[in-house]
């Protein structure tokens, strides 16, 4: 065994009645990649949170290389050498991209005590460039940035500093798959100078491939920790859950049934950004899935079908003829959207579970011209029961929830709307293997009751394992269709997307 | 823990109001306590609480309205003008409240349609209604001494009624939700289907009626109508809303009780520095550093505080 470079030792945390950690032991050695992995809300962020000096245990100590280690704030823990990329936006909208990077360090390019932009600024261009992001504008506000660019940014951050360990919290999952790479460098980087890195992730195979070692969290409890050689699947998916997990992951049914009717359908549809010329019909009871790489328009054409952005060119049409001309005119026609950028367009975060959730059913919920509490009520107890969100109570903020289950809350929007036709853009993000299987019974379930579903996402595993029908988007064209069949491979697919 | 100190921080407010009347009343003693001066202090505070309950709205959407004091004189103006030629004390009313309730379209229009940020746009209302004040009045003052003024036993009663609907609006039905929705989150709003122009555009009318109901009562317990009608009610109501606890960028803050319990607050600490023997000049300045202190208080600053937590 090498040596230890950071141990945590009987950590607690507790967050009202919610015992988010309880005695837990973590060691991480030099040129570990240690995956943490655990159900939404076993506590990963906070243990990790603690660890970068986000928030304060409530008992327990730390050691860094033997030392005692209680940084008092994330600037201090970086001067540690400790840095975290958290799984929320780590970055402030409504700052410089070089701010972001050198925030609570400016004192560093100051002089007289004024910030030296330029100094800022070449020194910002320098991090992102050492991560090979150098494309990204370093002089540019950051809310102008996609939320993908942003997470670089954090990456940028953290790397510049040159920790002795980095940790990852449910990043992969915002990047593309350039994105991704510029991460995974970034890990072989601190492993090949014999750091440590923690990283956190729901897709088993990525954490099997990336970790040397990893540590399983249920409900606050380290249940234990595999090496290498003993990475299997359903082991450390049992003991995620605390069960066997039974049952059909994604469907088996293969004739691709679908209604007759179309419901939607996309003309010649061109965006402002990337989509162009787009045309598809939507048939009621189909689940048509959308792939391609991140950048090759499938988000931007979410965006379109639900009339958040318009068209330049084309159109979006109901059976009815009635055009999607914007959000709320597809809202009253029993269109649903989740979005993939979560907190930013998806969730209120200082709003509770509750008003989160009926949002988009409040006209259903009218009476007499006043929205009736009780009808409130079981609509929220609806949707988290059905996906087990993991919370105090259904008036708690969902700020305070973990990612995953704020995910949950997103995608349990649209379940008691009697929506017909759902867009969901990377619907299951962020949530663990567990609920990712009730939320595919749950559109499985929709679809049967003649929901039509279009389903984006990046994950072709998933695409292939729900959809009805599959097109990859490529530069904004489509570029391929596959009908449903258990002979489609991975391998056929990512033909046509590059 | 954290859910008591999020109830704290909810009633704090209120154990300010209790504070701040405890120290008056050890102040200022018989004088701040007689039945005269708590009558002054209903009085006093109930065109600032009428206007905060209207503008609650306004903010729970993330808006200002800095235009309130300019549009209640151009209503009581016109409504007094209007009286003047028909001699029918009804007109009053009517005029006050349809002229408030079109200011309040006009700003909201401008604000949504424009993509005008709010304060700009009711500053230029502002501009524009006491423009049109000056330009009618030049010195002049228009008097409605005839109608005599209605006591608390009225007033009492149409403030609670006010509170109560706005309230209710505010809390059980689309409009209250969803301008409180997209305070917290107009992106989210939007992909909810939420039709935020319209939504925020209601907030405008129904602070209109609020504001035209205050113009009315104003105008009778003045009797007269002069160009100084109505000045910095807009800051007073502004310190009002967020001394009661509401928080200026929106969202589900936005409560009936920061209203009501923020325009007694600075109307009882303005009179209780008078009853003390604050000379008057001095208010306005103790009623900024107040404003300074709230926002110093409810906004986050550092920019540490910009890190993840
Ligand atoms: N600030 C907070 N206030 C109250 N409860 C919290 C807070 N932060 C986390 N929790 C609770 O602590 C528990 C652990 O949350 P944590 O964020 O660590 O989960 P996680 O393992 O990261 O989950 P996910 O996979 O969904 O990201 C959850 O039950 C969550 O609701
Ligand atoms: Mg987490």
């Amino acid at each position: 065994m090498s040596e230890v470079l950071l141990s945590v030792h009987k950590i607690n945390k507790q967050f009202g009645p919610t015992t988010a950690l309880r005695d837990v032991d973590f060691t991480l050695c030099r040129g570990e990649v240690h995956g943490l992995i655990g159900e939404n809300g076993s506590g990963k962020s906070t243990l990790t949170s603690i660890i970068a000096g986000i928030r304060g245990a409530d008992s327990g100590e730390m050691f860094k290389e033997g030392n005692p280690y209680k940084p008092a704030s994330v600037v201090e823990a970086q001067n540690l050498g400790v840095a975290m990329i958290v799984q929320e936006m780590g970055t402030a909208p409504d700052i410089l991209v070089a701010e972001n990077i050198f925030l609570g360090k400016e004192k560093r390019y100051s002089r007289f005590g004024l910030v030296s932009k330029k100094a800022l600024n070449k020194a910002a261009a320098d991090a992102l460039g050492k991560i090979g992001a150098g494309a990204i504008p370093a002089g540019a506000p950051t809310f102008k940035l996609n939320p993908e660019d942003r997470k670089l940014v954090e990456l940028a951050k953290a790397m510049y500093e040159e920790p002795d360990v980095l940790i990852i919290d449910e990043t992969t999952t915002a990047l593309s798959n350039d994105g991704r790479k510029l991460l995974y460098n970034a890990v072989e980087k601190m492993q090949s100078e014999d750091k440590g890195v923690i990283f956190i992730s729901h897709d088993l195979e990525e954490l099997m491939s990336v970790c040397t070692i990893m540590t399983v969290l249920r409900d606050g409890d380290i249940i234990g920790t595999l090496t290498k050689d003993e990475f299997d699947e359903s082991v450390i998916k049992s003991m995620m859950v605390g069960r066997e997990l039974t049952g059909n992951y994604y469907r088996n049914d293969y004739d691709g049934v679908r209604g007759e009717e179309a419901v939607l359908r996309a003309e010649h549809l061109t965006g402002a950004e990337m989509v162009e010329d787009v045309s598809f019909e939507l048939h009621a009871g189909e689940i048509l899935g959308f792939g391609g790489l991140a950048n090759g328009g499938i988000h931007e054409l979410g965006r379109l079908l639900f009339g958040i952005d318009s068209a330049i060119v084309g159109s979006v049409t109901l059976a009815d003829g009635t055009h999607i001309k914007d959000a709320s005119t597809a809202v009253k026609n029993h269109m649903g959207y989740v979005s993939k950028n979560r907190d930013e367009e998806a969730i209120m975060l200082n709003a509770s579970i509750r008003n989160n959730v009926v949002l988009p059913s409040l006209s259903k919920l009218v009476k007499g011209g006043l929205v009736a509490g009780g009808r409130e009520k079981a609509l929220t107890d609806k949707a988290i029961c059905s996906l087990e969100v993991k919370c105090q109570s259904m008036e708690q903020l969902t700020r305070y929830l973990s990612g995953g289950n704020k995910q949950k809350v997103v995608f349990g929007k649209w379940l008691g709307n009697d929506s017909e036709i759902l867009i969901l853009d990377c619907p299951t993000r962020g949530v663990d293997v567990g609920v990712k299987q009730s939320m595919y019974r749950l559109m499985y379930d929709l679809k049967l009751s003649g929901c039509a579903i279009v389903l984006i996402s990046e994950e072709l595993a998933e695409l292939i394992g729900m959809s009805d029908r599959l097109y990859i988007l490529k530069n904004g064209k489509i570029n391929g269709e596959f009908a449903r069949s258990p002979e489609l491979t991975e391998q056929d697919v990512i033909h046509a997307m590059i | 823990m954290a859910r008591f100190k999020q109830k704290l921080s909810g009633l704090l407010p209120v154990i300010g109001l209790l504070v701040v009347f405890a120290i008056f009343t050890a102040a200022g003693g018989s004088k701040f306590l007689s039945g005269r001066n708590l009558n002054l202090i209903l009085n006093q505070s109930f065109t600032v609480m009428v206007v905060a309950i209207g503008v609650t709205m306004i903010h729970a959407h993330g808006g200002i309205d800095f235009s309130v004091g300019a549009v209640l004189a151009l209503s009581e103006m016109l409504a007094a003008l209007a009286y003047k030629q028909t001699g029918a004390p009804v007109v009053l009313i009517v005029v006050t409240v349809l002229v408030a309730v079109i200011c309040g379209l006009i700003t909201g229009m401008i604000t949504v349609k424009l993509r005008i940020p709010p304060f700009i746009s009711s500053l230029c209302m502002q501009f524009a209604c006491r423009g049109i004040v000056n330009t009618v009045l030049q010195a002049r003052s228009i008097g409605v001494t005839e109608i005599k003024e209605p006591g608390l036993g009225v007033k009492l009663p149409v403030l609670i009624g006010l509170a109560v609907i706005v309230f209710c609006i505010l809390e059980f039905t689309k409009i209250g939700k969803y301008n409180k929705a997209i305070g917290e989150n107009i992106k989210a709003a939007k992909s909810s289907g939420v039709n935020v122009d319209i939504y925020r555009i209601a907030a405008y009318l129904i602070c209109g009626v609020a504001i035209g109901i205050a113009a009315y009562f104003d105008l009778l317990r003045n009797g007269v109508m002069s160009t100084n009608v109505g000045y910095g009610l807009e800051m007073r109501v502004i310190i009002a809303v967020v001394l009661g606890g509401l928080s200026l960028s929106g969202g589900y803050t936005a409560t009936m009780k920061s209203a009501v319990v923020g325009s007694l607050l600075i109307i009882i600490i303005i009179n209780g520095l008078t009853i003390v023997g604050v000379p008057n000049t001095y208010t306005g300045i103790i009623q900024g550093i107040i404003f300074l202190f709230v926002i110093l208080f409810t906004y986050k600053r550092d920019r540490l505080g910009l890190l993840p937590r």
